[in-house]
């Protein structure tokens, strides 16, 4: 019988190549997402090369704060960014992987490396993420791997004319260890 | 239209110099940080100063002193709009001395005011946390929903305690004032 577990992923740091491909991406398929990810207002905006290296180092200037690559081998294929610059009891982390590489256990892979990360590698109680209303296998993703929804920010966009709402979950520290699952 | 931000009982203005000095003392207090997370205690006039005036520098934000009308310094208030016409977060201070008298409430309604009639923001923000239940209930008070609980977010008086996000819409605003709002939202 084969196994269907996906190889394994690795954190690494950006590096030039990969912000080139960030920019690439930025400017094509992942627009809004990785605006959010940048705090580039407003979202549908194509940043240049030069704007994306400098809304990074921004991020990166942060305390307790880093965005870096999640890789498959040699492959790019998705950011991180976690932070404890509010409070590293209560840090925050969010991720992306590229479109073609999804609903491949990538991301519960990534989801579960960082969990371990916040809690056994960090002073961290609690951790939040956030998904837009709109992206309901973002919601249900996050759902699956133990995040339970916390309320929504009303309002807090405009898309396609309507208001959205970003919805945000969070898992304790006895939720997660409790899953009995480590990486 | 109201020509300056003031009511029957407080008013809102710029910072004064002679200002800071029992600013900072409210900053220093663990009643009124107003933060959701403990603070050095470290601030003094010339700390907060710059830092107000740091703040005061970003477009589209204000923090401004709140007074009662026979002149009292009672506390400070601020807002800051994330998109510009689009939504603002709101927080207040004021010394614990002044509390229960509906000052701060006064001051908050000025505020709110100010946002929905005047910049036409859609929607107003504002965080607290539940090691002090009073807070929510002030703000449920001016049309606040609470929308999200932060679980065991943070840390406040050596308990555990969750901090509270709230948000009152534009249409609820105007409905609850008995306002009409003759501004076309998106």
């Amino acid at each position: 019988m084969t196994s269907k577990s996906p190889r394994r992923i690795a954190f690494r740091s950006l590096e030039d190549a990969d912000i080139a491909e960030l920019h690439r991406r930025q400017n094509t398929d992942c627009t809004e997402e990785l605006s959010e990810l940048l705090d580039n207002k407003p979202v549908w905006t194509p940043l240049t090369l030069g704007q994306v290296k400098e809304k990074i180092a921004e991020e990166q200037k942060k305390p307790c704060t880093a965005v870096f690559a999640i890789c498959h081998g040699e492959e790019f294929i998705g950011i991180v960014e976690w932070s404890g610059s509010w409070d590293t009891w209560a840090p925050y982390a969010w991720f992306m992987i590229w479109p073609e590489h999804r609903r491949l256990g990538y991301g519960t892979q990534a989801s579960k490396m960082l969990l371990d990360r916040s809690f056994l590698q960090n002073p961290g109680h609690v951790v939040s993420t956030v998904a837009t209303d709109w992206n309901m296998p973002a919601i249900q993703f996050l759902k699956s791997i133990g995040f339970k929804d916390s309320g929504r920010m009303r309002r807090a966009g405009l898309r396609e004319g309507r208001y959205f709402d970003i919805i945000f979950f969070d898992q304790l520290k006895s939720e997660h260890l409790g899953k009995g699952v480590r990486n | 239209m109201r020509e300056t931000l003031r009511g029957n009982r407080v008013l809102l203005r710029p910072i004064k110099e002679d200002d800071y000095e029992y600013l900072a003392g409210l900053k220093n207090n663990m009643y009124t940080q107003a933060w959701n997370q403990r603070l050095p205690p470290n601030y003094t006039a010339e700390k907060i100063k710059k830092r107000f005036q740091e703040a005061n520098d970003k477009p589209n934000s204000a923090i401004l002193a709140v007074e009662t009308l026979d002149g009292a310094l009672i506390g400070n208030i601020n807002y800051s709009e994330g998109v510009p016409r689009f939504d603002a977060t709101l927080g207040i201070v004021t010394g614990k001395e002044h509390w229960g008298k509906g000052l701060a409430e006064e001051a908050q309604e000025l505020l709110l005011e100010f946002l929905f009639v005047e910049r036409g923001v859609q929607v107003v923000r504002l965080w607290t946390q539940t090691g002090f239940p009073w807070a929510a209930k002030a703000a449920e008070k001016l049309g606040f929903k609470l929308m999200i609980r932060f679980r065991e977010n943070t840390i406040i008086d050596g308990q555990v305690r969750d901090s509270l996000y709230m948000d009152i819409l534009r249409e609820e605003y105007f409905k609850s004032r008995n306002l009409k709002d003759n501004v076309l939202g998106p």
